[in-house]
Formats: structure tokens, C-alpha cells, sequence
């Protein structure tokens, strides 16, 4: 376990320290506060916009940083040779696969919580803005709900970087890059796929439908942000239940990445 | 004979090459092994299998076939794995660590604790110079500092074998004296070290036994000395006097002859070194001096790599 929280801590170091991540994290601050633009188009819905807006793109720049960090993680490790720095070491290499996408975990915790609260501030001083302090006093604001909303967009980040990453310990960037997208692009049209296998004639088709539906996760289940935004009841089995979905669909993503890794080939 | 640290038995690895999935063989029964407290040099051009069976003994790649025990135990074994140092050829290390940070990163993965590592990771930085810059990132490190802190993180376990790749390539003359001077420390400490070179002076100057490999055949093993006992002497001789005369005369025997700085220079094999002296002393030129060329480990490693490409040609 120890070795695990050594590479975990190194690749979070590595990660952080990364300009391409400051410029991501930009992007992602800039786009939270232009929803501050579109939302001066309508007073009353000035909460609502901002909130949806930012919460989208904190959806947006943590899937891209998943991705685009999470394609790395093996892929450069063994191209720049630091697998050889590494594996001259008694370490497994399943406690290299786990610490490595502990390591982006933790980073993508750390900068989802930032942009969180960023939004979150944001969303308070409109708040204290338009209808004063007493507001707090009231329901009707959904803090529980958008706090559970940033959340399940965390649990789906977890869920990128566990695809990226089984990626990334076969092929190149690019490609892993484009396999991911791809999967999330299936991932959010998840119940669309399931439709789609019902209703087709082909008896073919709808058993690689429903093969498609049944492998690749289904991401739909980690966008509640219009109960953010609009209410709704944060149920509490259905947090615990979400939770348990990303975090066994992960473990099943770091096996697979273990048993690929442990075929590798160092040349 | 003393105890093997690392045997190495019939080794052989095929990679499969291009989408046919053709298979070349990199190493063709590669045997040799390294004895406890000596400094052990594999030598060979670029290609020869040197680095591919450092990568077989460390587990980076898996054997086609062979055996291989380091330290008395299968070499997978990640227990032999906490007992040895790797300095890979080329280290490259992360970008965006400090060198102190990978000192420390090294000694966790050997399963040392963070607090008990602090007097380790700076006496290790002390030792290879790099105190000054254990704070900076290692994308700002030149060759020979990446070089250096490989060194030292190596040494992080206080290993008792170390396995160098190359440990001076790509070093100026003071930075490989450096390493140099390190390697030595180690072996003076009692440590046993493999390590392969294209430097074979340094090989020469650093080991006590060598390995030479060709093609990823392991052809010739000894003592440095006793290899080098094997290979013939050329001699030199100088004379002064009428260039022609001298030419007439030895032209029958196989002589090399040149003339520089007003010398007659004649350079021949040991065997023939009696009859070309009788020939010499039959002309009016004046002999100035005879002596045999230094043997080296480079001499040795060019006459082999000579004989294996004309056994080819054959």
C-alpha cells in the first residue's frame, strides 16, 4: 500500500506542476465567470444560468483534463523510459497501475473542489446581490443538490481517467485519446443505445446494442445538474448506489489495465 | 571460485519485429555470470544484446529462454529486486520532480520510510555532487547532473549489486572521471557491479573481468589480462635510411610501412618479428628503435569484431 501512495503522491506532484494543466484550469475559470455575460441577459434567471453554466464547465474541463492527463499516465512513463527507474524496484505492477490513477484522482479532487468553490462563491455573491443575505434563510437554493451535482461529475471524471488509462497501457496518446472520447461519447448516450436495441429489427443489431449498452458505462447517471440548477431530491440511495456504479466500474477498469500492463514488454 | 551474484545461463530472447510478427533473435544463449565484490564490464557495439539482457535480469522483458538466478533467487523475485542498484543508459528521470524528490520517490518504492530516508537522501547528494541543485527540476538538469542523480538513487537501497548501463556515455572528461571515482568507491565498499560500456578504457581501468558480445553471442570472457594475453602484439620499428632499400627487403613478409618525421616506420606481428629484423639488418638503414605496441582492450574487441564479420562473409 505504501508503494501505491508513493506513486500516487509523485504522479499528483508531476500532474500540478504541469503548465498544460494551469492553462486548462484557466480556460475553466474563464468559462465559469463569462456565464456571468449570458446570465445579465435575464435578471430573474441570473442564479439558474450561472449555475448551469459553470457547472457545465466544470464538466467540460474535467473531462478534458482526465483525458488528456490520464492518456499520459502510462503511455509516458514507458516511453520516456522512467519504467525502468521504476521497475529496477520491488514494486508490482498492479501497485504502479493503482497508485498512478490515485495520483490523478487526488489531482482532479483537488481542482474539482477548486472550481467548485469558485462557482459556488460566485453563485452566493449573486445571491447576496439580488435578494440579500436573508436568502440564506430560505430553501429554494439547492446548495445540497449542486454540491451532489459536482460530485457525480467528480465520480464521472474517476470513471474517464480508470478508461483513459486501460488506454493508455497499450497504445499511443492519440489514440487513446480518441478511444476515450469515443466511450464517452457512447457513455452519454447510453439510454438512446438501450432505445435503439429495443426498437431495431435486426436481431444482430440489437444484441450488439445491448452489448455496447451493457460494456461501456453508462455516464448518464452522473449528470443530475438540472436538480441543481431547477430542484430536486437528492436521494440518498441514489448517491450511494451512483457511487458504488463508479467505483466498481473503475476497479473493473484497473484490472483490465493491470492484466494489459502485466503483459508489457519493456523493450 | 567466489559466490555468483548474478548467473546467467543460455540466455535467448527473440522480439517479434513489424506487423508480420517476424521473429528476430536478440540474444543466442547468452552464459555468463558475476562474481561477488568484483567489477564485471560487458562490452559490445550498439546492437549487441548488451542492454537487452540487462533488461532480461531486471524482468523488463521476458526470457525466450534460459535461466537466470541474481542474487541466489529466480530473478523476478522481487526480494533480489530491494538488493540491487539500476543506473538505466540514458536516465531519464520526470520533468517536474526536484532530484531531491526523486531521491526520496526511489527510497519508498524500495519500501523505506520517508523520515528515515532524510540522512540517506543527503549524504547520497553529497556523494555525487548534486547538494546544489537537489531543489531544482530535473527538466533544468544537464546530462551529466541526470547522470548523477541516477547514481544516486541506485545507491538509495544501499544496494550490494549494481547493474550500470552505460555509465558514462554521453559525459565529458571530468564528469566520467567522476563516475569513474564513484564506481570505484562502490568497489572498494565491497559491491559487486555489472556494467557495460563503449569506453573501453574506462572498461579496462574499472574492471576485473569482461564480457564481450557480438550479434547477441557472448564470445569471449576472462580476465582482463588473460584476454588480452590472447591477442597478437604488433611491434614498431624505426629506422633511418634509403626508404626504397628497406621496402625491396621486406616486401615478401607482411609488414605495414610508412614514413613520418624523417623515420622509416615498419609495423608487424610478434611471429614475424625475427625474420624482419634479419631482413632490416641487411640493408644500410639504421635501426632507431623497436618496441611493442600497447595491447588494449580495444585492440582485442576490433580483431574480434574483424573475425566475426569474416566469419559472416564465409
Amino acid at each position: 500500500m505504501r508503494r501505491i501512495l508513493s506513486v500516487a503522491h509523485n504522479t499528483f506532484i508531476e500532474a500540478i506542476r504541469d503548465r498544460v494543466l494551469y492553462s486548462l484550469i484557466l480556460f475553466a475559470i474563464i468559462m465559469i465567470l463569462s456565464s456571468l455575460v449570458f446570465a445579465s441577459i435575464s435578471a430573474e434567471q441570473y442564479n439558474k444560468i450561472v449555475k448551469d453554466l459553470g457547472l457545465t464547465a466544470i464538466s467540460i474541463i474535467g473531462i478534458l483534463i482526465s483525458v488528456f492527463l490520464g492518456i499520459g499516465l502510462v503511455y509516458k512513463e514507458v516511453e520516456r523510459k522512467t519504467v525502468y527507474n521504476i521497475f529496477s524496484k520491488p514494486i508490482k505492477r498492479y501497485e504502479f497501475i493503482f497508485g498512478k490513477y490515485l495520483g490523478l484522482g487526488i489531482t482532479l479532487f483537488v481542482i474539482t473542489v477548486g472550481m467548485a468553490l469558485i462557482l459556488f462563491l460566485l453563485v452566493l455573491l449573486i445571491e447576496i446581490r439580488y435578494e440579500g443575505l436573508i436568502s440564506f434563510y430560505y430553501g429554494g437554493h439547492y446548495y445540497a443538490e449542486f454540491f451532489n451535482a459536482v460530485y457525480f461529475e467528480y465520480l464521472e471524471f474517476l470513471v474517464v481517467i480508470g478508461i483513459a488509462l486501460v488506454f493508455s497501457s497499450f497504445t499511443t496518446p492519440v489514440m487513446s485519446a480518441l478511444f476515450t472520447f469515443f466511450v464517452i461519447a457512447i457513455g452519454r448516450f447510453s439510454s438512446d443505445i438501450r432505445l435503439f436495441a429495443e426498437e431495431v429489427k435486426s436481431p444482430f443489431t440489437a444484441l450488439f446494442s445491448e452489448a455496447v449498452y451493457r460494456i461501456i458505462p453508462n455516464l448518464e447517471k452522473f449528470d443530475v445538474r438540472s436538480e441543481a440548477v431547477y430542484g430536486g431530491v437528492v436521494n440518498p440511495d441514489l448517491i450511494l448506489y451512483t457511487t458504488a456504479y463508479a467505483l466498481l466500474y473503475t476497479l473493473a477498469l484497473l484490472i483490465l489495465a493491470t492484466i494489459i500492463f502485466e503483459r508489457k514488454e519493456f523493450k | 571460485m567466489s559466490e555468483a551474484i548474478l548467473n546467467i545461463t543460455n540466455l535467448v530472447k527473440d522480439y517479434k519485429t513489424g506487423f508480420s510478427g517476424k521473429k528476430t533473435r536478440v540474444l543466442k544463449n547468452v552464459t555468463f555470470d558475476v562474481h561477488k565484490g568484483e567489477v564485471f564490464g560487458f562490452v559490445g557495439p550498439n546492437g549487441a544484446g548488451k542492454t537487452t539482457t540487462f533488461k532480461s535480469v531486471l524482468g523488463f522483458v521476458a526470457p525466450t529462454g534460459g535461466k537466470i538466478e541474481l542474487l541466489g533467487k529466480e530473478h523476478s523475485d522481487s526480494g533480489a529486486k530491494s538488493r540491487i542498484g539500476y543506473l538505466p543508459e540514458n536516465p531519464y528521470f520526470y520533468d517536474y520532480l526536484t532530484g531531491e524528490e526523486l531521491l526520496y520517490y526511489m527510497g519508498e518504492l524500495h519500501g523505506l520510510r520517508r523520515k528515515h530516508l532524510h540522512e540517506k537522501v543527503d549524504e547520497l547528494l553529497r556523494k555525487v555532487r548534486m547538494e546544489h541543485a537537489k531543489k531544482m527540476q530535473m527538466r533544468k538538469y544537464s546530462k551529466g547532473m541526470l547522470q548523477r542523480i541516477g547514481i544516486a538513487q541506485a545507491l538509495i537501497n544501499d544496494p550490494e549489486f549494481m547493474i550500470l548501463d552505460e555509465p558514462m556515455s554521453g559525459l565529458d572528461p571530468i564528469g566520467r572521471r567522476e563516475i569513474k571515482d564513484l564506481i570505484l568507491e562502490e568497489k572498494r565498499k565491497g559491491k559487486t557491479i555489472l556494467l557495460s560500456s563503449h569506453m573501453l578504457s574506462d572498461v579496462e581501468a574499472l574492471c576485473d573481468r569482461v564480457g564481450i558480445i557480438m550479434g547477441g553471442a557472448v564470445i569471449k570472457i576472462g580476465k582482463i589480462g588473460d584476454l588480452l594475453k590472447e591477442i597478437h602484439t604488433d611491434y614498431e620499428m624505426h629506422l633511418e635510411g634509403p626508404g626504397d632499400e628497406v621496402k625491396q627487403c621486406v616486401k615478401d613478409l607482411r609488414v605495414e610501412m610508412d614514413q613520418r618525421a624523417g623515420y622509416i616506420v615498419l609495423k608487424f606481428d610478434e611471429d614475424i618479428k625475427r625474420k624482419v629484423l634479419e631482413a632490416v639488418t641487411r640493408t644500410s638503414a639504421e635501426i632507431v628503435s623497436i618496441h611493442p605496441l600497447r595491447k588494449s582492450l580495444e585492440g582485442l574487441f576490433v580483431e574480434e569484431a574483424r573475425k566475426g564479420s569474416s566469419q559472416k562473409e564465409q
